[in-house]
């Protein structure tokens, strides 16, 4: 029974043991584990494709519904928060296995004849890769998302002539709205998964093709390595043990660290500092550093953000013709592996950097905000506000606040349990593992101040727990928005939503 | 363990080396599928569970109890219903007559076969379906003409508190 099945399915499919020993090509010398980041790299999309598919089956791409349909997904549905978690560090993980795959083929010099066109093939899918980020980005519409997706957008628009044209092309409008977001959405689940598949295609035919190059050899000289190991029985065991290695680290992250939702999209409210994807923040970084250069700065943003990496990617599209060489090994290519080191070393330097000097105020999830609003869905209690604002009149000696208090003795506290503030203590480790309340009335009791303060240590009996919580929840109100309530006193008070 | 063109394992595809590496490469296979397939399974079925959909019984109040006799009479209610993440208001129209002492008859007016709406005639004491010509008796039970069960029954309450007529929503 099994072996008609068997026979059945051979004639019909002409897939049988002959195939799979066509299949079970001998690979030259040198070939191993780094040669398996290319199916990894499948192994990703085709999880970022099963991922996706069933988080559009929840996910709706309008503005009044994108953030509800996501924290629905996240709150309601079965493994819904894990699913979407690993879709996210899914997207990181493809893009360093896509990066290492890059550098793994510049390093053996494999871009060099007869592949030069699967090499530029490989560059534009990285850009596809990319693109894939810069869109998905957008579409759980929190403000993250929001406000991260506005600082992306505005270098291109900053190009003389062309750049008002590529922001309406890409936003859809002038800024970005309801139909940035079916926008992205089509180009993120239509266009580029079309794209990504036509050229995937293409550059694993021509992979296969040509076979991988055996390393250190020069070009024309391929046919004298030994094969050492053959497709099947060998390489496709390593690749199957790689996927399963970084899908487990895909799995773990995204089990460990889920990746939560902020508050919904709110573009009004300007104190809020979004933070780069971490594979963006060498850029990020460098474009702030580039403004710092004698004589440099004075060239527009766009110009470190988009025309810098433009000529890198061209250089690296054109390695090929660049470096004419019948050479492979590294270290018989100085001049190019020392250049692409050198970007290399650069990005890193830049990424740590970025890193170093990121600013905790960029995550309001530990705001105070967020304690009195359940994580910013529920809009701020309004009795408590008031409460709070009266009992504020205790510290409105020093403080200003909002328009309601004005004073220069003390900081302005404006918005202040928006942001994890308390910069001065980021320098305490044992600070920065606290939430932020615990911060904020630790600080008040006085006793978490790490620095000598003219303010009083507000104990229990001077202002008590409750009072304590209404000025937490007072000084949480958007400023934005709380200056629009303060001129119009019947607009409804609902910060955040 | 470098292996030159010769080497007789590299000669001999279906050697004992190759069955072995295949058949831990379909095991490692087999892990991935069930590590993915389950998350991206869970979440597809997650309808399956009927979680966040709103569904439960949902009492409606249709109207005072005491403005319903043994006259029918058609009554147009409104309810908000959760469909996953999103909520919406949803028009019924259903007949109610009043059969006893705080017993109801409330019928829906969607008839049994093609789902019109079917209309109560009084002098001819039929519910009425345009579509196909289908009759009911007030009962609700088929008189003639293609419906083959009878139009649906909704379980209805006099609210003690409220003095509202509520029906079932499910």
């Amino acid at each position: 029974m099994l072996s008609r099945l068997k026979s059945w399915l051979m004639d019909r499919t002409t897939v049988g043991p002959e195939a799979i020993q066509a299949m079970n090509r001998g690979l030259p010398k040198g070939v191993g584990w780094l040669h398996t980041l290319g199916s990894v790299a499948m192994a990703l999309i085709a999880l970022q494709a099963v991922t996706g598919i069933v988080l559009g089956m929840y996910y709706s791409p309008h503005p009044d519904a994108a953030y509800e349909t996501v924290r629905f997904i996240d709150r309601e549905l079965p493994m819904g928060l894990f699913v979407r978690s690993i879709h996210h560090y899914g997207d990181s993980a493809l893009i360093v296995v896509v990066i290492a795959h890059l550098l793994r083929t510049f390093f053996q010099g494999t871009y060099k004849a007869p592949r030069e066109l699967n090499w530029i093939l490989g560059i534009v899918l990285v850009q596809v890769v990319i693109g894939f980020g810069f869109t998905g980005a957008l579409l759980p519409w929190d403000q993250n998302a929001y406000k991260a997706t506005e600082v992306r957008v505005s270098y291109p628009s900053q190009v003389p002539i062309l750049g008002p044209i590529i922001q309406t092309v890409l936003l859809g409008g002038r800024d970005i709205g309801a139909l940035t977001l079916t926008r992205f959405y089509a180009i993120h689940a239509l266009l580029l998964p079309a794209l990504l598949l036509l050229l995937m295609r293409a550059h694993t035919v021509l992979a296969w093709r040509k076979g991988p190059t055996p390393p250190g050899a020069r070009v024309g000289e391929e046919a004298e390595v030994p094969v050492a190991s053959r497709f099947v029985e060998h390489q496709l065991f390593r690749n199957a043990v790689a996927i399963l290695g970084t899908f487990i680290v895909v799995f773990v992250l995204a089990a460990v660290r889920p990746y939560e939702l902020e508050f919904k999209a709110n573009p009004a409210d300007a104190t809020y500092t979004p933070r780069a994807e971490w594979y963006f923040l060498f850029l990020f970084q460098f474009v702030k550093d580039f403004d710092t250069l004698p004589v440099l700065e004075k060239l527009p943003a766009w110009f470190p953000a988009l025309v810098i990496p433009g000529i890198g990617i061209t250089f690296l599209a054109l390695a090929p013709w660049i470096d004419r060489s019948p050479e492979r090994k590294a270290s018989r290519r100085p001049v190019m592996v020392g250049l692409v080191c050198l970007g290399l070393v650069g990005a890193v330097a830049l990424t740590v950097r970025a890193y170093a000097l990121l600013h905790p105020n960029a995550t309001p999830s530990h705001s105070l905000y967020a304690r009195f609003t359940d994580g910013g869905e529920k809009p701020l209690p309004a009795e408590l506000v008031a409460e709070g604002k009266q009992a504020f009149a205790a510290c409105g000696g020093c403080h200003s606040a909002y328009a309601d208090f004005q004073s220069d003795l003390g900081p302005d506290l404006t918005g202040y349990g928006r942001k994890t503030f308390l910069a001065e203590l980021e320098g305490h480790p044992e600070i920065g593992k606290l939430s932020f309340y615990e911060r904020y009335r630790g600080y008040v009791r006085g006793d978490l101040r790490p620095e000598q303060t003219v303010m009083p240590k507000y104990t229990e009996e001077m202002l008590p727990t409750e009072k304590l919580d209404a000025i937490g929840a007072y000084l949480s109100q958007d400023p934005v928005e709380a200056i629009v309530r303060h001129k119009d006193p019947t607009s409804p008070s609902t910060p955040g939503e | 363990m470098e292996k030159s063109v010769n080497d007789p394992e590299l000669e001999h595809p279906e050697g004992p080396s190759r069955r072995g590496f295949l058949g831990l490469t379909a095991t490692i296979g087999a892990v991935i599928g069930i590590m993915v397939g389950v998350p991206v399974g869970a979440l597809f079925a997650a309808p399956l569970l009927r979680r966040g959909t709103g569904a439960g019984d949902n009492w409606v109040p249709i109207g005072p109890a005491e403005e319903f006799s043994e006259q029918r009479k058609d009554v147009e209610y409104r309810f908000e219903r959760t469909d996953g993440w999103y909520t919406a208001q949803q028009v019924r129209r259903v007949s109610v007559a009043k059969v006893a002492d705080n017993e109801f008859a409330v019928l829906s007016t969607k008839c049994s076969h093609a789902g019109c709406g079917v209309t109560w005639k009084p002098d001819q004491q039929v519910f009425y379906c345009p579509c196909h010509g289908g009759e009911f008796n007030a009962d609700g039970t088929v008189k003639k003409g293609p419906p083959d069960t009878p139009l649906v029954r909704l379980e209805a309450r006099r609210n003690e508190a409220t003095g509202q007529l509520e029906v079932k929503e499910t």
